[in-house]
């Protein structure tokens, strides 16, 4: 039932930017609030069945993620170009479509692991994934400073805004997993892949604030979205580590 | 000197972004060696320098932020000992260090399951201390005495001995108990030779086991018997706190005159 509403969710998110390819922005913002209720209710009836809220799994996460990347896009910025609301909305439609794509056992609601069931994962997990949401949506910004001609002081403010949000609730999110590492086995690092490669994300990241061509700003916006996609799935899937249910 | 920096800067991360991504893909057991941590704590060094002259206060922080995370992460993992203790129902175990002795018995191990799955929800220790106090140790909810720490950190099946001779008795690896009015301490088993290690009065036996043999001028035979849950606790012995608040405060104190330096 979840993967047949997820087929029509990404079909409702394909067809608002295809509309919104042929500047019709009326049908296709219509399009995809409809969208937006149905990934709403997408999440309300996955965390209802399950008992718990929806990150505590890959899938679960990306779902979220995508939600809180579509809700920033909606109801977060100022205004922008129809090249970044198409782009924005691609970026959605692609999460959706990986989220179909991922083997279904990902899909099965499972009891939460005792490890999580602590308060830490109501901070750690959200501030991850606020962290996320502020680094694709500066990512879209940076695909386009990136292959624009035209300087858009308003799009580089944003991502410079985006950027520092990303920062913050990326720093946030390791000092917390820390803290939570620390109650959970007793060490506040333990080099697990998935720690590694989040102060890998950080540390890329950081290089953002030390440069100040916007080109060079943009590419490094690219690789820490590249560094973030492997830690989301590669290290879940391909490095086995104390994170190997995240 | 800002120049300078900046040009360090530019060399030493990608160098160590490098260094973290080959480690962690090819050799994990790098990220902990001699040589990496020198890095990190010449990194940390760098960084902790480039506080003074990095021009916001958003910035200041988050580079003291990554000192100290560098700092807590190699001293921390320097410092703590730490080992696994595996007990079946009834084991016990001494845990020692330079201040305190504490005896831990496991008086019973409970795993609950998610309804029709194996999942385990939930898992509890109830053990025994210094034959007195009893106490719970679950995930996320550690027992403490001190600097003592012990987490719960998963479970096994294990296999419990009996010991028979003129009395019987019944002990998992690492456990006490007394046979034939005979303190005995059974260490392990090694299924490679198929034989366990006995401490009796500090001194170590091997005997072989399902025979029988004379241990201590009486006939003694070990048999093992069918495996059961068991639980495996993580000793933790914590050391350094105040140091790493100091080191907090250093940092902070850092930030505090670079601010004055920039006013």
């Amino acid at each position: 039932m979840e993967f047949i509403l997820l087929l029509v969710l990404a079909s409702l998110y394909s067809i608002s930017l295809i509309v919104g390819l042929f500047k019709q922005q009326i049908l296709s913002r219509s399009v995809l609030y409809l969208g937006f209720i149905l990934h709403l209710t997408i999440l309300i009836i996955r965390s209802l069945t399950a008992h718990h809220p929806p990150f505590t799994n890959v899938y679960e996460s990306l779902l979220l993620l995508s939600f809180l990347m579509q809700v920033k896009f909606i109801f977060f910025q100022k205004s922008i170009s129809d090249r970044v609301i198409n782009l924005q909305r691609l970026a959605v439609l692609i999460f959706t479509v990986v989220l179909i794509a991922l083997p279904p056992e990902t899909r099965t609601i499972q009891a939460v692991m005792p490890a999580l069931n602590s308060i830490w994962m109501y901070i750690h997990v959200p501030a991850y994934l606020f962290s996320y949401v502020a680094l694709f949506s500066g990512l879209v910004l940076a695909i386009i400073r990136l292959f624009s001609r035209k300087n858009i002081f308003a799009n580089d403010e944003q991502m410079d805004t985006d950027i520092s949000l990303a920062m913050i609730f990326m720093s946030i999110g390791l000092v917390t997993g820390a803290i939570w590492g620390q109650v959970s086995w007793g060490n506040f690092w333990s080099w697990d892949p998935k720690e590694t490669w989040a102060l890998i994300n950080m540390i890329v990241l950081s290089l953002y604030f030390h440069k100040n061509d916007r080109k060079a700003q943009a590419l490094i916006v690219i690789l820490t979205a590249l560094t973030v996609l492997f830690t989301y799935f590669g290290v879940t899937w391909l490095l086995s580590g104390l994170h190997s249910y995240s | 000197m800002v120049k300078i920096l900046k040009t360090s800067y530019w060399i030493l991360t990608p160098a160590i972004l490098l260094m973290l991504i080959v480690a962690s893909i090819f050799s994990p057991a790098l990220l902990t060696s001699l040589s990496y941590t020198i890095i990190y704590l010449l990194y940390a060094a760098f960084i902790l320098v480039s506080v003074v002259f990095v021009p916001t206060f958003l910035t200041k922080i988050l580079h003291l932020l990554l000192v100290f995370m560098i700092i807590v992460v190699v001293f921390v993992k320097s410092n703590n000992d730490r080992y696994p203790i595996a007990l079946g129902k009834g084991g016990s175990y001494l845990l020692q260090n330079e201040n305190d002795t504490l005896d831990i018995k496991l008086l019973e191990f409970t795993i609950t399951h998610d309804n029709g799955s194996v999942a385990a929800v939930h898992y509890e220790s109830k053990l025994l201390i210094d034959h007195r106090d009893t106490i719970s140790v679950t995930v996320n909810h550690p027992f403490k005495y001190k600097k003592i720490r012990l987490y719960q950190s998963s479970y096994r099946n294990m296999t419990p001995f009996n010991f028979y001779s003129n009395d019987s008795l019944r002990l998992f690896e690492g456990q006490y108990g007394k046979l034939n009015g005979i303190d005995l301490h059974f260490l392990e088993y090694d299924s490679h030779l198929q034989r366990a290690a006995i401490s009796y009065n500090d001194i170590l036996f091997y005997l072989p086991v399902e025979k029988e043999v004379t241990f201590l001028n009486t006939k003694i035979k070990i048999i093992p018997d069918i495996p059961e849950m068991g639980t495996v606790l993580e000793y933790v012995e914590v050391k350094g706190h105040v140091l790493l608040l100091l080191t907090a405060l250093l940092l902070l104190l850092t930030l505090i005159i670079s601010r004055l330096r920039r006013k």
